[in-house]
């Protein structure tokens, strides 16, 4: 690759480039390094940002290029080859491969590479202090001789580690620098293979790349050499070459591996991550929360807590909101008394019911994203999700059937319609039947918000209760789709689980305001909707409830809500709730709201433990709400 | 090395990097960084959980859908085959 002559540096300019992968520290030795003295500009030719710059150490002038961020430097993306390119064709005299010290194995793997070109290259080992924190030992001194080439550790965030760079730097300049590094070689079963192919290449490669450097590349199909070899050999020796290629369909497997097993021999004796027993709080925790049984009761555990948690924070809340509105339908009646009749009774009777409805949920709504919101923010959220995979794999579900039922937490909706990545259509069929059964977050504000209006504070308890249903409904499912339908595998998953760090209530407070502001914007006008559509059916065609087209309806569904303890109005609202959880609330409210006179909440609803004989009580009390946990979500994304 | 972590993927089920490092008996930046290789190479694909910014644009829900989630990886038909390969051929 060219490079323009404003990029080139001086003839007795000694030329560092600056290598490494993306958030190993790069730009801030580099800014370090030369201060103001430097230029952004593009790199000859292309749209990728080049910096370069100049320092001086002790009285000699020094050339700095940061080279564009990589994780290897095979030809697949436009800074892979902008990095290489420069190495290979304009030579640097020293290269500075930056390495995170925290993610030591991880980011060696481009120092793999850079040992096999011609430029010397000198180590500098970056976040020194944060893998101190993690309590990872690292012999810089083991490490120097693993590699055979100069270390420097370094903190740049904390500027510790400049002196022994530039001191690396000026002592690379002299010719003092004791450069013999370790390569990394395919294991002895590929020697053949690959001398074959440098004889085959050595005359045709270009005059700047080393021999058994293209090898390994052409083995890993780097598609840009395969081009000039194609160009530059006769037709019978690249049908050959191509042919030996074709054996070897995984060679850039075969040559990753043996860069890993490189990094592997490297880091053996120069790292050691703390000893189990010494292991942090938090990491034995998350030995216990993904343990398959312990982390089972640990999850329902924190279930359970987060459950009851939301409903003392929502109920309070949920029961002022109640208590205001109230207030308000009573102002609102007194001020439109001389309105038209139907105008009156469609806003105190209607839109004011729903309204309080809508608002009470929100507090539970609320109550549930904190929760979640807290969960999500330590970390823990995920493993939630993960230890689920056990009941997954036991009825058949594997591989991408997890997604849908994890995001499913959060929103049944979106489970559903991540249903569609599951390539077999039996599994994405018990994916969708089960979905609905796990809670979502409007399924916890919604039962949780009808629980306490009859058990007040004992609804957490009730609701605790409904999810233990839930999970014995989850089992029986089990059952009968293992019994009845055979699935088949469709590979496994791996998840890199967040770590877990203390709540940053900021971040929470955001969250939850962000999801309740989203909340009042579309829920709010859905269930005004739904209010006055309701409304409206229960007033024709007489303007009384009893003689209504909503009345007709439901009574001719009375006989199936009669199976569940719930009359006419119940069904009703069951119906409306397939549109959406809170839409339901909305119903009740008008439906209750306007065949009882009273206004305050428990008398909408009806009825108290102490009028009624318990069994009757318990029955109409708790089946709107195990009917609006255990039944279909919103229904719209079915079709999709 | 690789190929069994290809080889685990193909086993099924779920595994956290943590369990998989120490079933593959490597460090979990070693890991991370087979990871990565893997996935530039086309033999595992990084999964987005989340909902359908299309289809999900009108649900109130959907900011909750999107925090925090964590990275997911799944085999690719290219690296079931090679999984396939390796048995055939261990120098695959």
């Amino acid at each position: 690759m060219a490079v323009s002559e404003k990029t080139v540096p001086a003839a007795k300019t000694f030329t560092i480039a600056l290598a490494g992968q993306p958030n190993t520290g790069k730009s801030t030795v580099f800014n370090r390094l030369t201060g103001s003295r430097q230029h952004v500009g593009n790199w000859p030719g292309k749209t990728v940002e080049q910096k370069t710059g100049v320092f001086d150490i002790a009285g000699k002038h020094y050339s700095l290029v940061d080279l564009p961020g990589t994780y290897s430097l095979t030809a697949n993306s436009l800074e892979e080859r902008i990095s290489r390119s420069y190495i290979l064709d304009e030579r640097p005299d020293l290269v500075i491969a930056m390495v995170d010290a925290s993610q030591l194995e991880r980011s060696l793997y481009i120092l793999a590479e850079l040992v096999m070109l011609p430029a010397p290259v000198i180590m500098v080992l970056n976040m020194m202090d944060v893998a101190a924190e993690q309590e990872r030992r690292i012999d810089v001194k083991e490490l120097e001789q693993a590699l055979g080439i100069k270390v420097v550790p370094m903190s740049a965030a904390k500027n510790q580690g400049f002196a022994e760079l530039q001191a690396a730097i000026a002592q690379a300049s002299m010719g003092e620098l004791d450069y013999k590094p370790q390569k990394p070689g395919l294991k002895e079963e590929h020697t053949l293979l690959i001398k074959d192919l440098q004889q085959r290449i050595s005359r045709l490669i270009p005059y700047a790349y080393p021999v058994d450097w293209a090898a390994m590349k052409l083995l890993e199909g780097d598609s840009e050499l395969v081009e000039t070899l194609r160009e530059r050999m006769k037709k019978d020796e690249w049908a050959q070459l191509e042919a030996i290629l074709g054996q070897y369909p995984d060679g850039a497997l075969l040559v990753a591996e043996s860069r890993f097993n490189w990094i592997q021999e490297i880091t053996a004796q120069a790292v050691s991550s703390p000893e189990r027993r010494r292991l942090p709080l938090r990491s034995r925790f998350d030995r216990a929360a993904t343990h398959p049984l312990w982390g089972k009761l640990i999850a329902l555990a924190i279930v359970l807590a987060a459950i009851m948690g939301s409903m003392l924070v929502g109920a309070p809340v949920a029961m002022g909101i109640m208590s205001g509105m109230t207030l308000l339908s009573g102002v609102l009646s007194k001020a439109m008394a001389g309105m038209p009749a139907w105008l009156a009774a469609a806003v105190v009777n209607g839109l004011v019911p729903g309204l309080s409805f809508a608002l009470a949920m929100l507090a539970f709504v609320l109550a549930v994203f904190l929760v979640i919101g807290i969960l999500e923010d330590v970390g823990y959220m995920a493993r939630l999700g993960y230890i689920t995979d056990r009941f997954m794999q036991r009825i058949g579900l594997q591989g991408k059937a997890f997604m849908p039922m994890f995001m499913s937490f959060c929103c049944n909706v979106s489970g559903i319609m991540g249903a569609r990545v599951i390539d077999s259509w039996k599994q994405r069929l018990i994916v969708i039947a089960l979905v609905p059964i796990i809670p979502c977050a409007a399924v916890w504000g919604v039962t949780g918000f009808i629980s306490s209006i009859f058990f007040s504070t004992g609804a957490s308890i009730i609701v605790a209760a409904m999810l233990v249903a839930v999970v014995l409904q989850l089992a029986l499912s089990s059952f009968l789709l293992r019994r009845f339908v055979v699935t088949g595998e469709s590979g496994g998953l791996i998840m890199e689980l967040p770590p877990y760090h203390k709540p940053d209530w900021k971040n929470i407070i955001i969250f939850v305001w962000l999801r309740g502001k989203e909340f009042v914007k579309r829920a709010g006008s859905l269930i005004v909707l739904v209010t006055m559509l309701i409304w409206v059916l229960s007033y024709l065609p007489y303007g009384s409830m009893e003689s209504s087209y909503l009345a007709s309806f439901g009574r001719l569904l009375e006989p199936l809500g009669g199976l569940m303890g719930m009359d006419w109005r119940l069904i009703i609202c069951l119906i409306a709730g397939f549109v959406s959880k809170e839409a339901a609330l909305a119903s009740m409210a008008v439906v209750f709201g306007l065949g009882e006179a009273a206004s305050s909440l428990t008398a909408v609803l009806g009825t108290t433990a102490e009028q009624v004989s318990l069994g009757a009580y318990l029955a109409t009390a708790i089946s709107p709400a195990t009917a609006l946990a255990f039944y279909l979500p919103c229904c719209f994304p079915y079709p999709v | 090395m690789l190929n069994a972590l290809l080889k685990q993927l193909e086993n099924g089920g779920v595994q956290s990097v943590s369990l998989l490092a120490s079933r593959l008996g490597v460090s979990e930046p070693m890991l991370a960084g087979m990871l990565d290789n893997l996935e530039r190479m086309g033999y595992i694909e990084k999964l987005v959980p989340g909902c359908d910014n299309g289809r999900c644009s009108n649900c109130y829900m959907k900011a909750g859908c999107n925090n925090n989630q964590p990275f997911i990886w799944k085999i690719t038909a290219k690296g079931l085959n090679c999984t396939l390969l390796h048995e055939r051929f261990p120098a695959c």
